[in-house]
């Protein structure tokens, strides 16, 4: 019998054959609906589960001082988290990880207990110790690499610099100022991984360029430290609470240094509170007092309301306006006007401002830049407070006379100084000096002058009677720098008690604020010590931070003492110096094969030329060198050693 | 009946044998580039498998060619001897020590550094069991008493074996096929029926009687809603076939087999496939399995003699099944189960039990010329 003959088996097997049809049919219908309906939903998913996208941190720019000195720095660290639900045995991993954490065993092990599914044991440790753990290859401790600023100058500048925080996110100032520069975007690294976590090809390559800038600041790192060094040294001598030293190239506005006390290490800034971050050379206003008597002076001379000589009588230390007493603390009778201002008499001041007027007073002030905004490259700048024309009592406008009832702050007073230093032009202050992006191109800031405010003759005429109070019978004297002749202004302002809104009988502001050389400044300098204890006088307490830090930038800037030779070449030339950028230092006249002058110079110099003559000096006296045996100009030949006569300067 | 000179021709029914070559050799390639990572990673060789595959081809090819040429009534012969060898080995696996444990299912036994799997082998003998027993009963077929229950008694036997291992998916296998087989044998609709709705209610016991079967069943029906548990092995294949698409990521491209996919080189074999060839290269593997299966039929109706018939009509729906339910499962179209796919899974039992259907499929197929 043959399957041929039965066809109900044959019809039975068709219909089996139908079913299978159907059956691949199907099958081929479902694979159509995976494959090609479906295709985009289930891709995008399965890529979703395979593809990964790593964020990693740029590093940031890198902020120099003006010698290319690093100041802020990215550096490549490590840090450890822990997946506890991944560990195996917690009680392993915590005696393992404890010594190279530096960890105690059981407050780790208590860590590792806890519930949560990630936890950051150590943040930012040394690559050397990441690698250490990593090595470990510990189930559920998981290494990752990240970035930390770091500051090697610690201290230094960390007012200015400012710090980042944890997730390198800038906080404070210049770190935070220029964030958006320093930043740069993250590198984006997309990659596969299998399920086991194993990435196996990056799909995608890292950016070259990520906007990320360096910066070169106006800031000279070195004279930064030793300011910083001085105003501390102050500070804890005078027992005040804080400190500010500002040093400004007058004739750009450059900030070579920027000291605040107290300080922070910006490398630990969290251990620090947050009032001693604050740049207080921008952010704090205070009544700045005798030092407005230089812009007094210099308002008077312009509009020519008197002149140097002009005579006052200061009413013998009591003068008597209305109901209110002003007093001067030395009694004197009359004075001329470049006395006033050396001794600081109030009474005199106030008799000048009347022959002004508060309107121009008023106007002069504003035009030194007073009451607004520097606008320097910081963030926190506060503007201070001057009492405008219409709103003022006539006492009120008294006491502005000596500078009370206005505020200002640190920054302000040295870039209105500034202008008496550079003939007259208010600049705008600058911290940043370069950008650099990364592919080298530079971008100098550019100084700019915000206005005339005095002409040059006045700017003279106010450098040579501020000359004045550096000198013995000035309120400025600890201020002076052997060498070199020194213009400033002394100034001692009591504080207003928040609580009684009266002027506080102990607490006190000590001011100098000044400018070196005066016949040819190279830089104006600002102290500032609030709350010194003892005697609170600008110059006993600010000055001696003005001579240990100009005495120390003028060597560190090679500029030569002024010989009485010099200083008047440079007088009759101050006019064209100061348009230019400053000439070189003046040179010491040298006869090939004759003796120099050695006028004017200072014991150290003296005896560095002699060595290099080859001549024994012998020193005689103390301050700046006045005569010499034998003359200058005598040959050298069989001269064996010289004899110099010094004396202090006046 | 017997053609001497038939017996000894050499010729092969090129319509099984070259769709059967093709997809070994696919088979061999997708083995290698779904298990290389992972043996590489496991086992420190990448060609473990791929060269084990390799090993139970040539053995397969071997028995399919003895297959070939063995005269169609020594299978006739052998039916009983071979249904015993066949309880004993799946008996075997309950005894401890013999029975070797994958993942919660006892189906193997272990011989050395190879094992085999004897549901594979019981699923055929029980196939060459039914046609012998439906030629013998001839006309009795039409009855409950005579005709259907014997083979009931006997496969019931061979599931409920089979499910103590568990596994469901052979079982469901093996009842297909004898039903197929007592449909096409000459069983009456009517007791058809009955039997199709008999297991039904057992089937539907057997899932109430698991808690994982119910999560499976539930998982089957909304794959997304279970991602992380029985969801999970699905919802990877799915991605597979997905990425895919018309044209496939190219061979070896496979990113679900790098240790996503569970079982990507044994079971769901055809997802990678899928992934790495595409729609194209899915519609091309169930074309070559078509091919095999509606030549497989053809063969059935053109046999010189009703055993040729039955046995090739057995071994075809046999093949066929195991072929439809691997696809069907691995594209959700019915619940997980532990199938191979016949000559693309990893798997020496199945390959060589596969082969050996082959073989006598191209036997009948030889004698139907002539």
């Amino acid at each position: 019998m043959n399957v041929v003959d039965k066809k109900w088996i044959r019809f039975r097997i068709y219909l089996v054959e139908v079913l299978f049809l159907i059956g691949l049919g199907i099958i081929i219908f479902r694979a159509y609906q995976l494959q090609v309906i479906q295709r985009e939903h289930l891709k995008s998913i399965a890529r979703a589960g395979y593809l990964k996208t790593k964020i990693i941190p740029s590093k940031r720019g890198t902020i120099y001082d003006r010698e290319g000195k690093e100041l802020a720095l990215s550096i490549e660290v490590t840090s450890v988290y822990a997946h506890p639900k991944y560990i195996k045995d917690k009680k392993e991993a915590a005696i393992k990880l404890a010594p190279i954490l530096g960890r105690n065993r059981n407050q780790l092990m208590r860590i590792l207990n806890k519930e949560s599914s990630f936890i950051w044991l150590n943040r930012k440790i040394s690559s050397d110790l990441g690698k250490q753990v990593k090595d470990l290859s510990l189930q559920g401790i998981v290494v990752v690499p990240e970035l930390r600023s770091y500051y090697p100058a610690r201290e230094t500048g960390s007012h200015l610099i400012g710090f980042v925080g944890a997730d390198n996110q800038g906080l404070e100032g210049l770190e935070k100022k220029y964030d958006h520069i320093l930043k740069g975007s993250p590198y984006r690294l997309t990659f596969l991984r299998d399920a086991c976590r194993r990435a196996f090809s990056v799909t995608q390559t890292l950016p070259f360029n990520n906007g990320v800038h360096d910066l070169v600041l106006t800031i000279d790192q070195d004279l930064q430290y030793n300011a910083q060094k001085a105003l501390k040294k102050a500070v804890k001598r005078s027992r005040a609470v804080s400190g500010q030293c500002l040093v400004v190239n007058p004739a750009n506005g450059e900030i070579l240094a920027m000291a605040i006390v107290p300080e922070f290490d910006p490398n630990n800034f969290s251990r620090c509170k947050p009032s001693q971050w604050r740049n207080r050379a921008i952010t704090d206003v205070y009544e700045p007092g005798s030092t407005m008597k230089a812009f007094l002076l210099a308002a008077s001379l312009q509009e020519k309301v008197v002149s140097p000589l002009t005579l006052f009588d200061c009413e013998q230390g009591e003068f008597k306006i209305g109901n209110n007493i002003i007093h001067d603390t030395h009694e004197a009778g009359i004075l001329n006007v470049a006395d006033i201002i050396k001794t600081s008499s109030n009474i005199g001041a106030v008799k000048i401002g009347q022959e002004l007027g508060y309107k121009k007073f008023y106007e002069y002030l504003k035009k030194f830049g007073f009451g607004e905004k520097t606008n320097i490259d910081l963030i926190g700048e506060r503007n201070g407070f001057l009492r405008g024309i219409k709103s003022i009592k006539p006492i009120e406008e008294i006491n502005m006379y000596f500078g009370q009832g206005m505020t200002i702050t640190s920054l302000q007073l040295a870039m209105a100084m500034s202008v008496i230093a550079n003939g007259g032009k208010l600049m705008k202050p600058y911290v940043v000096k370069k950008i650099i992006d990364e592919n080298g191109k530079v971008e100098e800031t550019k100084p700019r002058v915000i206005r005339e405010v005095i002409s040059r003759e006045t700017a003279l005429k106010v450098t040579h009677i501020l000359e004045g109070v550096a000198t013995e019978d000035g309120t400025g004297v600890q201020a002076a720098i052997m060498g070199f002749t020194v213009a400033g202004k002394t100034g001692t302002s009591q504080k207003v008690n928040p609580k009684t809104k009266r002027y506080s009988r102990r607490k006190h502001i000590a001011t100098f604020v000044g400018f070196v050389p005066s016949d040819r400044p190279k830089m104006v300098i600002a102290v500032i010590i609030d709350e010194p204890r003892g005697i609170p006088f600008g110059g006993y307490v600010a000055g001696p931070v003005f001579k240990e830090v100009g005495q120390w930038a003028l060597n560190h800037f090679r500029i030569n003492p002024s010989t009485r030779f010099a200083r008047n070449v440079a007088r009759s030339g101050l006019d064209k110096q100061l348009n230019s950028p400053p000439p070189p230092p003046d040179p010491i006249r040298i006869k090939a094969g004759s003796l120099p002058s050695l006028k004017g110079l200072g014991m150290r110099e003296v005896l560095n030329k002699g060595r290099a003559l080859g001549i024994k000096v012998v020193l005689k006296g103390s301050g700046l060198a006045f005569r010499q045996e034998p003359a200058a100009g005598s040959a050298l030949k069989g001269i064996r050693s010289l004899k110099v006569y010094f004396k202090s300067p006046t | 009946m017997v053609d001497k000179k038939n017996e000894l021709t050499t010729s092969y029914d090129y319509m099984i044998l070259i769709p059967t070559i093709f997809l070994i050799v696919l088979g061999l390639l997708m083995v290698y580039s779904t298990s290389s990572n992972m043996a590489a990673r496991q086992l420190g060789d990448s060609c473990f498998f791929f060269k084990r595959q390799a090993l139970f081809c040539v053995f397969g090819l071997g028995i399919m060619i003895l297959a070939k040429h063995t005269p169609v009534n020594i299978f006739l012969k052998l039916t009983y001897p071979l249904l015993i060898v066949s309880i004993i080995l799946l008996a075997a696996l309950y005894i401890p020590g013999i029975g070797h444990k994958v993942g919660g299912a006892c189906r193997w036994i272990r011989i050395g550094a190879y094992s085999i799997q004897p549901s594979e082998f019981a699923k055929f003998t029980l196939a060459l069991y039914i046609s012998y027993s439906i030629r013998k009963k001839g006309l009795h077929m039409g009855t409950f008493a005579k005709g259907v229950l014997p083979h009931l008694i006997v496969t019931v036997f061979f599931m409920a074996l089979i499910l103590h291992q568990p596994d469901l998916g052979t079982a469901a296998i093996i009842a297909s096929c004898t039903m197929l087989a007592l449909f096409v044998g000459g069983a009456r609709k009517k007791h058809i029926a009955y039997l199709m709705l008999g297991s039904s209610c057992i089937v539907y016991f057997l899932i109430l009687g698991a808690s994982y079967r119910i999560e499976r069943i539930l998982a089957y029906l909304d794959p997304w809603k279970y991602p992380h548990t029985h969801g999970f092995q699905i919802i990877h294949s799915f991605l597979a076939f997905g990425s895919g698409g018309i044209f496939g990521e190219g061979l070896g491209e496979s990113k679900q087999k790098l240790f996503y996919l569970p079982e990507a080189h044994t079971d769901f074999i055809l997802s990678i496939a899928g992934e790495e060839l595409g729609f194209i290269g899915v519609l091309i593997i169930i074309f070559l399995f078509g091919c095999i299966i509606f030549r497989g039929f053809k063969i059935a109706l053109e046999a010189r003699d009703l055993y040729s018939t039955y046995l090739a009509f057995s071994l075809t729906s046999l093949f066929g099944l195991q072929v439809l339910i691997n696809m069907a499962v691995v594209m959700g179209l019915l619940p997980t189960k532990g199938l191979a796919l016949p000559f693309l899974s990893y798997g020496g039992s199945s390959l060589v039990t596969n082969l050996l259907i082959i073989g006598i499929l191209l036997n009948i197929s030889s004698k139907n010329k002539g």
